[in-house]
């Protein structure tokens, strides 16, 4: 298996090629993750606004198959 | 495959007779991303996962995976690796060594007991350090899964799985799950909280306890059953590919993430999955299926089907490379939305972390682990899983 192609943006690393198109990504993160017309997603934003980390921590945290990745992934309670 | 694996999964098609089966990778994928088909499997263990993130559809089923999702975060996969999986391995095999030498195993109880302490810390059972208490405890879990799997079971041996998952529950509830209720009442006042299952289901709140047992003994289920059907699995295509193949090392674990795949793809966690449809629907590949209508989708076969594995689908080879976009695992996890939740437990992060199956495996090898010729396998025969009820190994 080749390297992942990943497509980079500050605070979102977004591995594509291990994107399986559960689409929790687009649903929890809009601003931030589109579907392609694969159904597989798409990131959208280069810039991530604090307001959204939370948002960005459950589209992480909710990919099955690992493919975002975040600059700062903070402790669980 | 073998034809006792092919002849268990022929009786079940006759049990599922009437039911429209889809066999074809791309049939069996749409199906599970589309929102025109909702859960139609475990109706009779409703009573273990009614209820739970397995049954659940739409909002709801988006909703509970958010509240759990944490536990599978990468900082909680890393923890979880280091802190529970390996510990428990080393202390599994540790006891193994003093307890059997030389002598042969079971690898599949093994496996089981090197997975119940990680099933208890992710759903949050806490085990207490009264005598026998961790015997009781896989004592309950035993009869709890065999009821789980109720669907599976082949004659009238359903209900009585079914009694005996229940008997074991109330003994499950009282000893391990209420006093772990209440602890993490305490927990959740104090700073830090509980960083498991059953932390984030109370944190979360608007479940009762009956739904928050139901969860608990899904993922103590699923946290077991993935791993301890496929390692012996595993372990078995691994020493007869090496044996011809001197090139490959039974303790690398790149190797051993590939080899865990295959054999994941070949046999499978369940049979296959039940969906009903709920509107009209045509798939791409021209299948007609009216609202209603039960589906059954064949997991085993779509696994093997040419077109996307290759002529040789039915063998094992770690080296194999599925048509893309489709995984080494086939849909041994599901796809789409219906993914299993903790399929990087098993499978690891790439890069990051190594996955239970495959140190587990790596553990067992640089332990000396080898088949034993006068011992062989024993199979599964009262459900339609492809699994072992026995595989001796040796230490050594």
């Amino acid at each position: 298996m080749g390297p992942d192609r990943s497509d980079q943006a500050p605070g979102i690393r977004f591995l594509r090629e291990r994107c399986e198109g559960a689409g929790w990504c687009s649903r929890v993160a809009p601003a931030y993750f589109g579907r392609d017309a694969e159904g597989l997603a798409v990131l959208l934003r280069s810039t991530v606004d604090e307001a959204d980390e939370s948002d960005l921590q459950s589209a992480a945290d909710m990919c099955p198959t690992g493919s975002i990745e975040l600059n700062v992934d903070p402790p669980r309670r | 495959l073998d034809e006792t694996a092919l002849a268990a999964s022929a009786v079940h098609d006759g049990e599922h007779a009437g039911v429209l089966t889809l066999e074809r990778v791309e049939d069996v994928d749409e199906v599970l991303r589309s929102t025109a088909f909702i859960q139609g499997a475990h109706q009779e263990s409703l009573e273990f996962f009614g209820g739970t993130v397995l049954m659940l559809d739409g909002d709801p089923h988006f909703e509970r995976r958010r509240i759990e999702s944490g536990l599978f975060s990468r900082s909680s996969l890393i923890t979880m690796e280091h802190d529970v999986l390996e510990p428990s391995i080393d202390r599994t095999l540790a006891e193994t060594q003093r307890g059997y030498g030389s002598a042969p195993f079971n690898l599949v109880e093994f496996t089981r007991t090197v997975l119940l302490r990680i099933a208890a810390a992710l759903s949050g059972i806490d085990s207490p350090a009264a005598e026998g208490s961790v015997e009781r405890l896989a004592a309950y879990i035993h009869d709890m899964i065999d009821a789980a799997e109720a669907d599976w079971r082949y004659g009238d041996s359903a209900a009585l799985a079914i009694e005996n998952g229940i008997r074991a529950r109330e003994g499950f509830v009282d000893e391990f799950f209420r006093p772990s209720v209440e602890r993490r009442r305490a927990m959740l006042r104090a700073p830090g909280g509980a960083s498991d299952l059953l932390g984030e289901l109370m944190a979360a709140g608007g479940m009762t306890e009956d739904a928050m047992l139901r969860e608990v003994a899904l993922y103590i289920d699923g946290a077991i059953k993935t791993t301890t059907q496929s390692v012996p699995h595993a372990f078995g295509h691994i020493e007869q590919w090496c044996a011809s193949h001197p090139e490959d090392t039974k303790t690398d674990p790149e190797f051993l993430k590939k080899a865990l795949a295959e054999s994941l793809r070949l046999h499978g966690t369940v049979p296959r999955l039940l969906r009903i449809c709920t509107d009209d629907t045509r798939l791409a590949s021209g299948v007609e299926i009216r609202s209603g209508r039960r589906v059954a989708l064949d997991f085993r076969s779509a696994n093997l089907d040419p077109a996307i594995f290759g002529a040789d689908a039915t063998s094992f080879n770690p080296y194999r490379m599925p048509r893309p976009p489709h995984k080494p695992w086939g849909l041994t996890f599901g796809t789409g939305p219906h993914t299993c939740i903790g399929r990087l437990v098993v499978t690891g992060i790439p890069g990051v972390t190594e996955g239970s199956g495959a140190m587990m495996l790596r553990k067992l090898f640089e332990a000396g682990a080898r088949t034993v010729p006068d011992q062989p396998p024993a199979r599964e025969t009262q459900t339609g899983h492809d699994r072992y009820t026995r595989f001796a190994i040796r230490l050594g």
